[in-house]
């Protein structure tokens, strides 16, 4: 196969809903500088959605929705040193898939193109308000998605989607297929550590990135992208991926906020369903 | 419809034997084809030889001189180009005037002309030097437009609701256009069908027609529209650009000026990777770069949501008719 030269790809891997567009947003402010934040531009250059179907069908001059899910979930290795990055020799993804292999046996993100792999991870509790309030599901439903082995989003038959279908597994099965099985050896930041300290974590973020910012910087990006800033931002209709309706993306943006939302028996449940990953991460 | 039992001409390389032809009609050209595509009209013109044969046979692995690849596409130092659509067909592309096809499937299946109407029709037109956009292609009050975008911006949906208002379909999905033709560009129409997903059959009250794919993700179905259909080679008027907007309650339209509709036209041109692998980037540009400077062009701005854009067939025949 002839391929451009491969750019080195940073995966920002997580589970929805456990950090990653603040990440992403917290990235582009430190990549740009405060003064160029723009949270209306942010999400556009930094942590590019790799299931976004128009990629797809850039790179490998095709018109996915043609294809199977099948067809096209073995296309998905492919296109990597195709994808236009605007010049950039690093790209940060975002990736909500679990990390897994085709029916072909290719990695859906090869550890020879792989520079960097930084997976977020939260408080499965928290993660199951949050989940339930974006995707409009009651709290037991999303409770039952998480711990759905075959769940799959953007796969319904009958209807267009701007993005392919993303794999999630269960929220258990998820984490260990990045940390364990992907061989990628990833940093793993936890949502609650962002919460309890933002300019410590992007430190970390930044080592593994290979980027020399400076302490100012990362106070700057800090500042740029506080909870209240990026809700009054939301509100004032900047931010590009705002949900449909008038439910905000950026919620509460709390670690334990589950404490007063979940029911004991749903808590209970939670912990049955993932407990022992729950326990390695240090939330039990 | 023009049936004849066997091929009148062996070709080079291995061929499998053939059931039976026909000749169809696609682009004006005489199409005759071993493999059933009852997309096309049947051909009613004069007694030329076909302008395109299609054919089944043997499609080799790799292409002898192969020059450039893609993870679908290769082409050798001929300029033949060999496309592989996995569990459908392959596909020999060559001269701009033969297709073989390479497949397991029975004739009944929809999967293979699906192709063949699709990428298969784009790489013809790159080898004929003509420019296939990636639109869908009207003819609304007398003034022929293509509306452009990609896959999912609403080609078919909006070209649809304008069929509902009194217009005729030049193409659907692919927009084939004779940049040098004589007295201006002229948009060569293709099948009178849409291809459409099921959502938005059920919301704009039309019946399913030909189910297209077996192990779809997406279901899409065909509408045949031959009543609708406007088959004659008819001068182009105007690209539009399709951008669906989150926030959008109602239409409006953008004049597109100078290198703004250059670049616009180029990001619609369909198959342009293949076109790159052909050697026919810079032919591209330039045609882009003419067609850019002699029509009118819009960016087209719609609410991205079918349940509103259903509503709003009035006003986008209303919007379609004002431009000039």
């Amino acid at each position: 196969m002839m391929r451009a030269a491969p750019r080195e790809n940073v995966w920002l891997a997580s589970y929805p809903k456990s950090g990653n567009t603040w990440m992403r947003i917290a990235l582009g402010a430190l990549r740009d500088g405060e003064a160029a934040f723009d949270l209306a531009r942010m999400t556009n250059n930094i942590g590019i959605f790799l299931a976004m179907r128009h990629r797809l069908d850039m790179a490998l001059d095709i018109d996915s929705s043609d294809l199977s899910a099948e067809e096209v979930h073995l296309l998905r290795p492919k296109i990597y040193g195709l994808i236009d990055t605007q010049g950039r020799q690093t790209t940060i993804w975002k990736i909500h898939d679990c990390w897994m292999r085709t029916a072909d046996g290719e990695a859906l993100f090869p550890s020879d193109v792989t520079a960097a792999t930084i997976y977020l991870v939260r408080d499965p509790r928290d993660v199951a308000a949050s989940f339930a309030h974006h995707f409009e599901v009651d709290i037991d439903r999303a409770i039952d998605l998480m711990a759905d082995p075959a769940y799959r989003v953007a796969a319904k038959a009958n209807s267009a989607h701007f993005h392919l279908p993303q794999h999630y597994s269960t929220w258990r099965n998820h984490v260990l297929s990045w940390l364990d099985d992907s061989g990628h050896d990833p940093l793993t930041i936890r949502y609650e550590d962002m919460v309890a300290d933002l300019a410590s974590t992007l430190k970390r973020v930044c080592a593994t990135l290979g980027w020399s910012s400076s302490d100012a910087a990362i106070e700057a990006a800090v500042a740029a992208t506080r909870f209240d800033r990026l809700r009054a931002e939301e509100s004032a209709g900047k931010f590009p991926e705002s949900l449909r309706g008038d439910r905000p993306f950026f919620r509460r943006g709390i670690a334990g906020g589950w404490r007063d939302t979940l029911t004991p028996a749903q808590a209970t449940r939670i912990e049955r369903d993932h407990g022992d990953v729950m326990a390695r991460l240090g939330y039990l | 419809m023009t049936h004849t039992k066997g091929a009148s001409e062996q070709m080079a390389t291995g061929v499998s034997v053939i059931a039976g032809t026909s000749d169809h009609s696609l682009c004006g050209w005489r199409v005759r084809t071993e493999w059933p595509v009852p997309e096309l009209l049947p051909w009613s013109g004069d007694d030329r030889r076909p302008d395109i044969w299609i054919r089944m046979g043997q499609v080799p692995g790799e292409l002898d001189g192969t020059v450039r690849k893609h993870p679908l596409v290769q082409v050798n130092e001929r300029g033949w180009l060999r496309f592989t659509v996995r569990n459908v067909a392959d596909y020999l592309v060559r001269d701009g005037n033969e297709v073989v096809i390479d497949t397991a499937h029975s004739p009944d299946t929809a999967d293979v002309a699906l192709f063949l109407l699709g990428s298969v029709l784009g790489f013809l037109c790159h080898q004929r030097g003509l420019l296939p956009l990636h639109a869908s292609c009207v003819e609304y009050e007398g003034k022929v437009f293509a509306m452009a975008g990609h896959s999912g911006a609403g080609k078919s949906t909006l070209a649809a609701l304008l069929l509902a208002q009194g217009a005729r379909l030049l193409s659907d999905d692919v927009t084939v256009i004779d940049i040098r033709a004589e007295g201006g560009p002229l948009v060569l129409p293709t099948y009178p069908r849409q291809k459409m997903w099921r959502d938005t059959l059920d919301k704009l009250g039309i019946a399913p027609g030909r189910y297209l794919r077996n192990t779809v993700q997406l279901q899409k179905f065909d509408r045949k529209v031959t009543d609708l259909f406007q088959p004659a080679r008819t001068h182009l008027d105007g690209v539009c650009q399709i951008h669906l907007q989150l926030r959008e309650s109602g239409l409006r339209i953008e004049a597109l000026d100078g290198l703004p509709a250059v670049r616009m036209l180029y990001e619609n041109v369909y198959r342009r990777i293949a076109a790159g692998l052909l050697g026919r980037s810079d032919q591209v540009f330039a045609d882009c770069a003419l067609l850019g400077g002699q029509l009118a062009h819009h960016a087209l701005v719609v609410p991205n949501g079918l349940d509103t854009l259903a509503r709003h067939g009035d006003d986008l025949g209303r919007l379609m008719g004002g431009l000039r």
